[in-house]
């Protein structure tokens, strides 16, 4: 008897994949935000499975990984308003997914790295206005902070402050983050870098 | 007198989640040369003092010597180049996308130079028959297949301790044959083998030594004719003797000595 | 009952939902409120209740980042919150030739006071929650089994995964992976634990999937949950206040709001 290949692409057995690759991202995020602490490595590296999810199971599925991760990590912290940043994870999980959907995911140069930048601009764009709503423009992120204090020094505003601040800092966590994505995915064997099927 | 190659004095673990006292003051010298089984319940300690041997875990209390040196003061990169550990999933050890460089990696780690890589690399992978799967990606390759990869990419820096948790595991025939050969290879060459191991017959064919550990503590230390011969200690341990000297002892009411092979039996029971 | 669970303290016998509807109650009364008084003893009852229930360990790492809050919001705002006037305002205190204004503290305090009060209380009441019985809940509550799997999986992955990674980075070390060093040493290590981490996992998913279909995960039939969740009086009494406090905190809000009663909650200072 042969064994019929098994297609993810469609139907229940997709939402069984999705079940299983969804709580296998917030995972990842989590440890590649452990790793990076363990190693004191000066960035989170917490939206690599976002990237990862995104990348191999399409872009809605990313983002419903990045979102969940936020939720989960804000209820076991405690810090149930920090779900909020979802919001920047969804961004993440969609400009990944769509663009390895387009086949734009395969090259460092200048498929990665334009990702990495737009994926840099929406998180530091969606992350300004939630960092002002829960915590009034400052966290806990002390490098951003100090950042912000410096422009508001200099007479800016503190929403234009807490967004020009983010931009270097998620271009070296989120940007860093999405390079790594590719990295791993690039070490994986073929039929392991995309389980989308033929919505691929 | 063979060289002493590894060395504890009273050493003592405590692991710091839940304060588990894995080992108990255990003393142990492994000497040059041998293929020592260290064998026991799971929680015994065995794998926790193997670790102590590359600096993966450091002692609570007492100390380890490696090759004569104090190991307090080294690092795990320096220890592991010349006591090298297989992991028993051969899957913790893998990342590189061809055998090739899964073979290079820890020689460019240890920085071997590129000569002395390509040299190693090609020794090893004749004697393990990898070059039919030299270019093919290690994460598709079988379970038995991956084992002997990992093998082999320890024996690409050439340690002069070779560790091996649990090598039987998973391996098929041809597996297991390659094992012994690496086994043999090794003490050839005047180096040591420690195994791990719950494979009682592949422990009585293949060893010099064994150990046998229990609660955190070595019960006994003995070739391994001597070992599976003392019934009430192997109770203690909770550990079952291979099924042929377990048959023969059914048989016989004299023990003096264990039938370790299915060979011995033959020949003890012809007569 | 198939199943054990420790319940050993009071907070532990508490079901699942009883502790989501103070959850509900926590975040309407301290955020919409934003009372200095409320938020202070929420936070003494959660810290009371996590010496109470032996939750030291994991919270002395909340208790890092509400240090590194306090000190990055009232060391900034205290100075540069939009709300100072620096002609007007009265300066508190100069540090190092930087002048800190009450009304800075004050707009510090308004967020600090609103996250820290729920950062003790929350961590508590889910950290001190069955993830089964919080799963059992939600499906009683009518979310779609496939949803509150995917949920509560994502906690289980979680721990596993951490486990996978301690072994990985060991196995890697042995064979010369340095994690100690410079900052690009560090870095370098970072893809030779990882790929690892997430190559095994994926490797996994299709049997995965295949074991999980033929446990009948995709069936049409309704699910039936073998756990069993009898609220107890205590249950119903806690329940029954913070569904008082939800509509308290609402009603309060909106009459103040339309000035049909005053807002006697307001800070004093």
């Amino acid at each position: 008897m042969t064994m019929k290949s098994v297609d993810s692409s469609k139907g229940r057995l997709r939402s069984t994949y999705i079940a299983i690759m969804i709580p296998l991202g917030v995972a990842i995020n989590y440890i590649g935000g452990q790793l990076a602490s363990s190693l004191s490595l000066p960035i989170y590296m917490d939206s690599i499975g976002t990237a990862i999810v995104a990348a191999i199971m399409g872009p809605w599925v990313g983002a419903a990984s990045g979102v969940l991760f936020n939720i989960i990590s804000a209820l076991v912290g405690g810090n149930i308003m920090a779900s909020l940043f979802g919001i920047c994870n969804i961004g993440t999980g969609l400009i990944v997914g769509y663009m390895a959907r387009m086949g734009k995911f395969k090259k460092l140069w200048p498929d990665v790295v334009i990702a990495s930048i737009l994926v840099a601009v929406w998180n530091a764009a969606t992350g300004a206005p939630i960092a002002m709503a829960v915590y009034g423009g400052i966290d806990g992120n002390a490098g951003t902070n100090i950042m912000i204090a410096a422009m508001q020094n200099m007479g800016r505003d503190l929403f234009s402050s807490a967004f020009l601040a983010r931009i270097p800092t998620n271009l070296l966590d989120k940007g860093i983050a999405c390079v790594v994505a590719w990295l791993i995915l690039s070490k994986l064997p073929e039929n392991m870098q995309n389980l989308n099927g033929k919505k691929a | 007198m063979a060289r002493e190659v590894i060395r504890t004095e009273n050493l003592v673990h405590v692991y710091p989640n839940g304060n588990v006292r894995a080992l108990r003051g255990v003393n142990m010298t492994i000497y040059e040369g041998e293929i020592v089984s260290i064998i026991g319940q799971n929680g015994s300690g065995k794998t926790t003092i193997v670790r102590h041997f590359n600096g993966l875990l450091r002692p609570t209390e007492g100390k380890v010597y490696l090759f004569g040196e104090d190991t307090a003061n080294k690092t795990v990169a320096q220890m592991s180049q010349r006591c090298g550990y297989v992991f028993q999933n051969p899957n913790h050890q893998i990342f590189c996308t061809t055998v090739r460089e899964e073979l290079e990696i820890a020689a460019k780690y240890f920085n071997f130079t590129e000569e002395e890589t390509r040299k190693n690399c090609d020794e090893v992978i004749e004697m393990m028959n990898l070059k039919d799967i030299i270019d093919a990606h290690p994460m598709t390759l079988d379970y038995t297949t991956k084992k002997v990869l990992t093998i082999a990419s320890v024996l690409v820096f050439k340690p002069e301790v070779l560790i091996l948790d649990e090598p039987t595991g998973g391996l098929d025939e041809v597996g297991r044959r390659m094992l012994t050969n690496v086994l043999k290879m090794m003490h050839d060459n005047g180096h040591t083998v420690i195994i791990i191991s719950h494979d009682m017959d592949y422990v009585a064919e293949n060893s010099t030594r064994v150990i046998m550990m229990a609660q955190g503590q070595v019960q006994d230390d003995a070739t391994p004719r001597e070992i599976f011969k003392d019934q009430e200690k192997l109770k203690f341990s909770q550990i079952d003797p291979p099924q042929i000297t377990n048959l023969d002892f059914y048989l016989t009411d004299r023990k003096e000595d264990s039938i370790l092979s299915v060979s011995e039996f033959v020949r003890k029971y012809e007569k | 009952m198939l199943q054990t669970r420790k319940q050993d303290t009071i907070l532990q016998k508490l079901l699942p939902s009883t502790k989501l509807w103070v959850a509900l109650a926590l975040i309407l009364a301290v955020m919409l409120i934003r009372n200095y008084a409320l938020s202070f003893i929420v936070i003494g009852i959660s810290i009371a209740l996590i010496f109470y229930e032996k939750k030291t360990d994991l919270f002395k790492l909340i208790v890092v980042t509400m240090v590194v809050m306090f000190f990055s919001m009232y060391g900034i705002h205290g100075a540069i919150a939009p709300n100072i006037d620096k002609a007007n305002d009265p300066v508190l205190f100069s540090i190092f030739g930087i002048d800190y204004y009450l009304n800075g503290f004050k707009y510090a305090s308004h967020y600090y006071l609103c996250v820290i009060p729920l950062m003790c209380s929350l961590f508590l009441l889910f950290t001190s929650m069955d993830m089964a019985d919080l799963g059992a809940t939600m499906c009683q509550m009518g979310l779609p089994y496939k949803g509150v799997f995917t949920f509560i999986d994502s906690f289980q992955v979680m721990k596993l995964l951490g486990k996978e990674m301690n072994q990985i980075r060991d196995a890697q070390r042995a064979r010369g992976l340095e994690t100690e060093g410079n900052l690009l040493a560090r870095f370098k290590a970072f893809i030779p634990i990882m790929v690892p981490v997430v190559a095994s996992s994926i490797v996994k998913v299709q049997d995965q999937a295949i074991a999980m279909d033929t446990k009948g995960f995709n069936s049409l039939n309704k699910k039936t949950i073998y756990r069993e969740l009898i609220p107890s009086a205590l249950d119903k009494l806690i329940k029954v206040i913070s569904i008082l406090v939800c509509v308290g905190t609402l009603a309060y809000v909106i009459l103040s709001k339309m000035g049909i009663i005053s807002p006697f909650m307001t800070n004093i200072i």
